[in-house]
C-alpha cells in the first residue's frame, strides 16, 4: 500500500474504521471478490474521497458500510466500524439505530431513490420519527422543514406537501440529503451523488455537500468514478481498482504527484477545460505516430493520407450542412399547469457546418441539443425551418426517400446499453446497415464488419458474440463501428461518452478523433461536458432552452465566453486542482448570490 | 490489438492492462445458455419438464404403447363387466363373483377398465392425450401468430391502429366464449372445408379456442412493444434506414421470443382444460373418439361402482396441467433478468 502518514489525530478517535475488508460475492462462475483487502479510516469531520471505475469495487464498499450486505449472498469479512460499532457482528436491531443516526447515505440516482406516492414531508418524517420515537409528529415536521431550509430548498414549508415528481432531478437529491441530515448524523456516505445531474446542478450539490460539512461537522465519504469531482470536496483520497486501494493519501499529493500508474492513468483521461482542440488533437497524432512508428509491421488502415491542415482553412465553398431557423414543438398536454400548451424545445437555431469540421453543441438536460440531432438526423420533423444537406433541402423527404440519405448522415447513440439490440450478435448489428441498404452478399457483409471490428479495437472473432458480453466502452466502439460502416459524411454524436467511466470515455474520444482523421468525418458532437466538447470541436454551440445562446470557434467560447449562460457553465465544470476548485466555488457563490439579486426569474435553481 | 490501442502513455509503460477492458469472462455465453444453466437447477421445473416430454412422446408413440401394453381403444371387453351395474368383476368367469374395487387394474390392463363395455382405459387415456395435446398445441399456436402480429404491430404503430386492435382484444376478451363454443359446435354440419366427423370438430376446437385467447398473448406482446420501441436500438436501425418491416420482425421479434416462449407454456395447460370442459358438456370430440372431458363426462354416471373412471382421466389432465405450468414457471424465471440466480 502506499504511504498514507497521514493518519487521524491521535485525540480523536476515527468516526469509520476499516480493516482488511473483503466481500466476496458467490455467482454461477465461482466467487466474484468486488473488495479485496481494504483499510481505510476517516476522522470525525473529515471527508474521504473513493475514486475508482465501475466494477471497482467501490460501491460494494459503501453498501458494507451500511451494512446493506446483510440478508445477501455476500460474504463480509475483516473490520467495519462506523461511530464505534461493529458493522459485522452487530444485531439487526442495532444497525438498524445505527443507519440514518450515525451514518446517512445519499444515492445515485435521485429520481428513483424517493419513493413517488409519499410527500417528501411524510418521508422525511419518518425518516426522524423511526430514530426518535418518543418525538411528536409536530416536533419532526419542524426538524424536516429546517433540514430542507438548510439543504437551499426554497420555501421548504410550503413544498414539505410536495410529491417528488413535483421537484427536479437537482432538486430531489437535494431532498435525499435532508433525508440523510435529518438525524444528524455523524457521517455522510454519498455514492456518486452527482453523476445523475447536469454540470452545474452538480456543482450546486457538491457546494451544499461542503457547507453542510462545515456547518455540522459531519464526515464526509464521497464516492465517484471522477477524480474532478472529489478533487475540491476532500481532503483525504482513496483510488480503488478491481477490489484494492492502489493509492491513498492527501488529495493535493495524490493529484499533483500520483505514484501508481493506474492514479497517474486516471489523471490523464480526466478531459480538461484548459486543453484546447488544437493540443489535444496534435497530442493523440502524436501518440499514434509513435505507436505505429513503434510497430513499423502494421498497415496503415484505411484512408491515410490525412490532411491535417485542412481545418485551418474553412469555408471552401458549399456547406455540407445547413440549418436555418428550425423549430421543433411539442404539445404539453394538461397535466400540472391545466391547460394545454406549446413548447419548442428547439426554438429558431440556424448554423452552418463545413466538411471536416466538428461543432460542439453543450447544454443541460432540456437544452434541446438532443432534438435538434434528432432533426438533423431526420429522425424527428422539423415544424418550421430548413434543413439542408450537400445544397438538397431534407426537411420534409418522406422515409422512403430518406433511406438513401441515410448512408451519408450517421448518429451514435447516447446510451450504449441500449443502443445495441440485446438479441442480436453484434456482428449482424453492425451489418444490419449494409443489408438495409441493399448489399446481399453475406460473406462481404461479413469481411467488412471484420475489418471494422478490428479498426475500431475490437476483435474480428467477437463477429458472433452478443452485446451483454461486453462492457461499456466496448458497447460504445460497436456502436462507432455501426455508425462508420456506410462511410457517412455526417456523423452526429449524442452524447456518446456520458454513459461511460472517465478512463474509458478518454479511449473513446481518443478513437472517435483517430477515426475523425482517416475517413475525413464531419462531426456534430452533443455533450454536456464543456471539458470533452472543447478537446472534439472547432467551433462550439452553447445551448439553453432549445435557442443558441452562443456559438463561435471553441477556444473563444472557452477563453473569452460572452453569455452569462457559458459563463454559468464554466464555473461550475469540475477541475483537478483543489485550490482553483475553491476558486471556481467561491465564484459560484458570487454568480448565485448575483442571481438572487437579479430577482426571482425562473433562474438557475434547477 | 486492444491494449496499445486504448491504454494512455503512462499507463501503457507501467502496466499495459492497467485501464483497458477485458472482454467478460462469461463473453461466450449466449442469454439462452444462461438461462438454460438457471434452468437446470430449478428441480421442480425440470420436473415439469420432463412430465411434458413424456407427454408428448406418450401422444406421439400412442399407437406403439397400445400395441405393446394395452388393446385397441375401441376394442370391447364385456365379457369383464358384470352387466348389472355396468363394473368390472373381479372374476370374469363368475358373474356373481362382486365389483373389483380397483376396477379391473392389473398386469394385463393397466389403468383398467371402461364401464358397462369394457374398453382398456389405458389406450382411451393415451389416444386421449394425443387429441388433448394436438387441440391445444395447435389452438395456442394459431394464438401465438395472431397475438403476436397483431400486439407488436399496435405496439409499434400506436395511434389508431392500436386504439382498432386494443378495442377488438377488448372485445374478445368480453366475448363468453364457452356459451358461443357449445352453439357453434351444437350446429356443426358432419362434413365441411374437407374435413368430416372428428376430424372437422379438432379443427374447430382449435379455431375456437385459438381465435379467442389470442388477445392474451397480444397483451403481453403490445405492451413489450411499447417499451421495447423506445429503446435507442429501435431509432438507430431507423437511422440505419430500415424499413418497418425490418424493424418489426428483425430487430422487435427476437426480444419477444423469451415472454411469448413463457406465455405459451402457460396457455397451453389452459387450452387443454378449455378443451376438456367442451369435451364435458358433449360438445367436443365425439365418441368413439377417446377424449379425457368426454371420459370424465361418461363417468360421472358411475362413480359409486367405478370410481377409478372418473380419477384417472382427472389425474391425467391434473398432472398435464401442473407439469406444464411448472415449466412455465420455470421458464419465466430462468429468462427474467430480474429473477435471482
Amino acid at each position: 500500500m502506499t504511504p498514507t502518514g497521514h493518519s487521524a489525530e491521535p485525540t480523536t478517535e476515527p468516526v469509520v474504521r476499516v480493516r482488511d475488508l473483503k466481500i466476496t460475492f458467490p455467482t454461477m462462475d465461482g466467487d466474484v471478490h468486488a473488495v479485496d483487502g481494504l483499510s481505510f479510516e476517516v476522522a470525525p469531520g473529515g471527508a474521504l474521497g473513493i475514486v475508482g471505475e465501475s466494477g471497482s469495487g467501490k460501491s460494494a464498499t459503501s453498501l458494507a458500510l451500511m451494512g446493506l450486505h446483510r440478508g445477501t449472498k455476500a460474504r463480509i469479512t475483516g473490520e467495519i466500524s462506523v461511530a464505534g460499532t461493529d458493522i459485522v457482528s452487530a444485531s439487526d436491531a442495532r444497525i438498524r439505530e445505527l443507519r440514518g443516526n450515525d451514518i446517512a447515505m445519499v444515492f445515485q440516482d435521485p429520481m428513483s431513490s424517493l419513493h413517488p406516492q409519499y410527500t417528501i414531508g411524510n418521508q422525511l418524517i419518518e425518516a426522524y420519527r423511526t430514530h426518535r420515537p418518543s418525538a411528536s409528529t409536530a416536533e419532526a415536521r419542524a426538524r424536516a422543514v429546517e433540514a430542507l431550509e438548510r439543504v437551499g430548498i426554497p420555501d421548504p414549508a410550503k413544498r414539505i406537501n410536495s410529491y417528488p415528481h413535483e421537484f427536479s432531478g437537482g432538486m430531489r437529491q437535494r431532498v435525499l440529503i435532508a433525508m440523510g441530515l435529518v438525524c444528524e448524523p455523524k457521517v455522510l456516505l454519498a455514492d456518486e451523488p452527482t453523476t445523475a445531474l447536469d454540470v452545474t446542478v452538480q456543482a450546486q450539490i457538491l457546494d451544499l455537500l461542503e457547507d453542510l460539512r462545515q456547518d455540522l461537522g459531519m464526515a464526509l465519504i464521497l464516492v465517484s468514478h471522477d477524480l474532478a469531482v472529489v478533487a475540491g470536496s476532500v481532503d483525504e483520497v482513496l483510488v480503488m481498482k478491481k477490489g484494492k486501494a492502489v493509492e491513498r493519501g492527501d488529495v493535493r499529493t495524490v493529484l499533483s504527484e500520483p505514484e501508481h500508474p493506474y492514479t497517474q492513468a486516471l489523471l490523464a483521461a480526466v478531459p480538461r477545460v484548459e486543453v484546447s482542440r488544437a493540443q489535444r488533437r496534435a497530442e493523440i497524432r502524436a501518440d499514434r505516430a509513435a505507436r505505429e512508428g513503434g510497430s513499423a509491421a502494421a498497415p496503415q488502415p484505411t484512408g491515410a493520407s490525412v490532411r491535417p491542415e485542412k481545418q485551418e482553412s474553412t469555408t471552401p465553398g458549399e456547406p455540407l450542412l445547413k440549418v436555418e431557423n428550425v423549430r421543433q414543438r411539442f404539445k404539453v398536454r394538461g397535466g400540472m399547469f391545466g391547460k394545454a400548451s406549446d413548447f419548442y424545445a428547439v426554438d429558431d437555431v440556424s448554423f452552418e457546418l463545413y466538411r471536416g469540421e466538428t461543432l460542439g453543441i453543450v447544454g443541460e438536460s432540456g437544452s434541446g441539443k438532443s432534438t435538434l440531432s434528432r432533426m438533423i438526423m431526420r429522425l424527428l420533423q422539423p415544424t418550421e425551418g430548413r434543413i439542408l444537406f450537400e445544397g438538397r433541402d431534407i426537411t420534409k423527404l418522406p422515409e422512403r426517400q430518406l433511406r438513401p440519405l441515410r448512408r451519408d448522415i450517421q448518429m451514435i447513440f447516447q446510451n450504449p446499453y441500449s443502443s445495441l439490440n440485446p438479441r442480436l450478435t453484434i456482428g449482424d448489428s453492425i451489418g444490419t446497415a449494409l443489408k438495409v441498404q441493399g448489399e446481399k452478399d453475406g460473406k462481404l457483409i461479413k469481411k467488412k464488419v471484420q475489418e471494422l471490428l478490428e479498426r475500431v479495437g475490437l476483435e474480428p472473432s467477437h463477429y458472433n458474440r452478443f452485446p451483454h458480453a461486453f462492457s461499456g466502452g466496448q458497447r460504445q466502439r460497436i456502436a462507432i463501428a455501426r455508425a462508420l460502416i456506410l462511410q457517412p459524411k455526417l456523423v452526429i454524436c449524442d452524447e456518446p461518452v456520458s454513459a461511460l467511466d472517465v478512463s474509458t470515455q478518454d479511449q473513446v474520444l481518443r478513437l472517435l478523433s483517430e477515426l475523425q482523421d482517416d475517413f475525413n468525418l464531419t462531426l456534430i458532437f452533443v455533450a454536456h461536458d464543456l471539458a470533452v466538447v472543447r478537446q472534439v470541436s472547432d467551433r462550439v454551440a452553447v445551448m439553453r432552452k432549445g435557442r443558441v445562446v452562443e456559438m463561435s470557434d471553441g477556444d473563444s467560447v472557452y477563453e473569452d465566453p460572452q453569455h452569462e449562460y457559458t459563463r454559468q457553465l464554466l464555473a461550475a465544470a469540475p477541475v483537478l486542482d483543489p485550490d482553483e476548485a475553491k476558486a471556481h466555488r467561491a465564484e459560484r457563490a458570487r454568480l448565485r448570490a448575483e442571481a438572487k439579486k437579479a430577482a426571482a426569474s425562473e433562474g438557475t435553481a434547477a | 490489438m486492444t491494449a496499445p490501442l486504448d491504454a494512455p502513455e503512462s499507463a501503457q509503460k507501467a502496466e499495459p492492462e492497467a485501464i483497458t477492458e477485458g472482454v467478460r469472462n462469461t463473453a461466450n455465453r449466449s442469454l439462452r445458455q444462461i438461462a438454460w444453466q438457471r434452468f437446470k437447477r430449478d428441480k421442480v421445473a425440470m420436473a415439469g419438464g420432463v412430465v411434458v416430454i413424456l407427454l408428448i412422446l406418450t401422444a406421439i408413440l400412442a399407437p406403439v404403447l397400445t400395441k405393446l401394453f394395452g388393446y385397441p381403444p375401441n376394442e370391447f371387453h364385456q365379457n369383464l363387466i358384470d352387466p348389472l351395474t355396468g363394473g368390472v368383476l373381479n372374476d370374469p368367469n363368475d358373474p356373481m363373483s362382486g365389483l373389483d374395487k380397483t376396477g379391473g387394474i392389473s398386469g394385463d390392463h393397466l389403468l383398467g377398465l371402461e364401464p358397462v363395455n369394457g374398453r382398456d382405459l389405458f389406450s382411451r387415456i393415451v389416444y386421449g392425450a394425443q387429441i388433448s395435446l394436438l387441440v391445444a398445441f395447435c389452438a395456442t399456436l394459431l394464438c401465438v401468430f395472431i397475438g403476436t402480429v397483431l400486439g407488436i404491430v399496435a405496439g409499434y404503430f400506436g395511434g389508431w391502429v392500436d386504439t382498432v386492435i386494443s378495442r377488438a382484444m377488448d372485445i374478445f376478451l368480453a366475448f363468453p366464449l364457452l356459451l358461443f363454443a357449445i352453439a357453434l359446435a351444437g350446429v356443426i354440419p358432419d362434413g365441411a372445408f374437407g374435413l368430416t366427423g372428428n376430424g372437422l370438430r379438432v379443427g374447430v376446437l382449435i379455431f375456437i379456442i385459438g381465435f379467442f385467447n389470442w388477445p392474451y398473448i397480444g397483451r403481453i406482446v403490445r405492451g413489450q412493444t411499447l417499451s421495447l420501441k423506445e429503446r435507442e436500438f429501435v431509432e438507430a436501425a431507423r437511422s440505419l434506414g430500415a424499413s418497418n418491416t425490418h424493424i418489426l420482425f428483425r430487430e422487435l421479434l427476437p426480444n419477444l421470443v423469451t415472454p411469448i416462449l413463457v406465455y405459451s407454456t402457460l396457455l397451453i395447460p389452459t387450452n387443454i382444460i378449455f378443451e376438456a370442459s367442451l369435451s364435458f358438456l358433449g360438445v367436443g370430440i365425439n365418441p368413439p373418439t377417446p377424449s379425457w372431458g368426454g371420459m370424465l363426462s361418461n363417468s360421472l354416471q358411475y362413480y359409486t361402482t367405478s370410481p377409478h373412471f372418473v380419477i384417472i382421466p382427472g389425474l391425467a389432465i391434473f398432472i398435464t396441467v401442473l407439469a406444464f405450468n411448472l415449466l412455465g414457471d420455470g421458464l419465466r424465471d430462468a429468462f427474467d433478468p430480474r429473477s435471482s440466480d
